[in-house]
């Protein structure tokens, strides 16, 4: 019994330095993001360890930086929080989406892998979660998101501590920065995308170029999320 | 920081986490109870997952200013086929990511 525990402990213990490990890429995208919340955080006159509480507790980077702008705007907390979390409202379509993929039986971990599963978090998931043992998948993603959390929640901590050194210093960084997530999030699509889904995730990319060339930015993920499927089942049809 | 700010980010908090914890939850218990194989349904949420990848990845892209400057376009653009490229023949998501901020960084010096 005692040896059967100490094995799935391993097991555990390895999924999680793997996924820890995986997130390499995602701190790479998170830190001159993050760098740069804890910047606009203090500029919008949040202290030190309230920037970094805000990171803390919510874990979200688009609600993040509309929550400080609307707050630096004047705008009440009540109406900020309500925003914040429409904004937050395309996670609903991420559990359906990831479920596909997790082949775990033990869902014990489920409410504290929840916390992290933000866009990068569930991209990265989605292209790598099925080459995963699925008695480990949780641990995995576990480890994933410490990563992830972490250097978000440091490189807050950075942005909002050193604020006038990062600011003399970060134009020319953030500008070469600024690829990162688009650089992350193209090497998710190309480890997931194959012949018979490049046309209508390429129909969905471009629906949601044109969304936000309306300035319709909030729509444009969930109107993806519906197209992409939609051109998916025509084509079939078609066939 | 005052009382009700506080308040309100552990109010967003909260909402943020159940709008994670809630759908996958829910998906997870409605996939126990069918067998392996793959439906349409599965495959519509596999495809709708990667079309959310395709919109994030075109969201992060600063796209007003593709339309007006050319060059930062040709940045963009060069440093794209450059990630696909090395994703492609390493299979290494950490790689394709430095590789890509760095030919970004120098493209912007020369373009």
């Amino acid at each position: 019994m005692f040896l059967f525990f100490q094995s799935v402990y391993r097991e555990a213990l390895k999924g999680y330095f793997k996924g820890l490990a995986d997130s390499f890429p995602i701190v790479l995208g998170y830190f001159p993001v993050g760098i740069a919340f804890g910047i606009a955080a203090k500029e919008a006159g949040f202290s030190d360890i309230g920037a970094v509480l805000i990171s803390v507790f919510i874990f979200a980077g688009a609600s993040q930086f509309a929550l400080v702008g609307m707050m630096a705007g004047g705008i009440s907390v009540l109406f900020a929080s309500f925003i914040c979390l429409a904004l937050n409202a395309r996670h609903l379509v991420y559990g359906p989406s990831l479920s596909t993929k997790l082949k775990t039986g033990n869902n014990r971990f489920l409410p504290v892998v929840s916390f992290g599963l933000t866009d990068e978090v569930f991209s990265t998931s989605l292209s790598k979660i099925e080459e995963i043992d699925k008695n480990t998948q949780m641990a995995w993603m576990f480890g994933l998101e410490t990563g992830a959390y972490f250097t978000w929640v440091s490189a807050t901590w950075i942005g909002a501590f050193s604020r006038d050194i990062v600011i003399q210093y970060l134009p020319a960084l953030k500008s070469s920065l600024s690829f990162s997530l688009p650089a992350l999030f193209l090497t998710l699509l190309v480890s997931m995308v194959d012949r018979n889904t490049f046309f209508p995730v390429l129909v969905s990319a471009l629906i949601s170029i044109l969304f936000i060339e309306f300035n319709l930015n909030a729509y444009a993920l969930p109107a993806a999320s519906v197209t992409g499927p939609g051109v998916w089942v025509l084509l079939r049809k078609i066939r | 920081m005052n009382f009700t700010e506080f308040t309100g980010i552990i109010v967003i908090g909260i909402g943020t986490y159940l709008l994670r914890y809630l759908p996958l939850k829910a998906s997870i218990l409605r996939s126990n109870g069918k067998d392996n194989k793959k439906d349409i349904t599965t495959n519509i949420f596999e495809i709708a997952g990667i079309s959310i990848v395709a919109s994030l990845f075109v969201s992060s892209i600063d796209i007003p200013q593709i339309c007006e400057n050319f060059p930062y376009f040709l940045n963009v653009c060069i440093s794209s086929v450059i990630v696909i490229l090395i994703c492609s023949k390493w299979k290494n998501p950490g790689l394709s990511v430095i590789v890509g901020i760095i030919s970004f960084a120098i493209l912007g010096f020369i373009l």
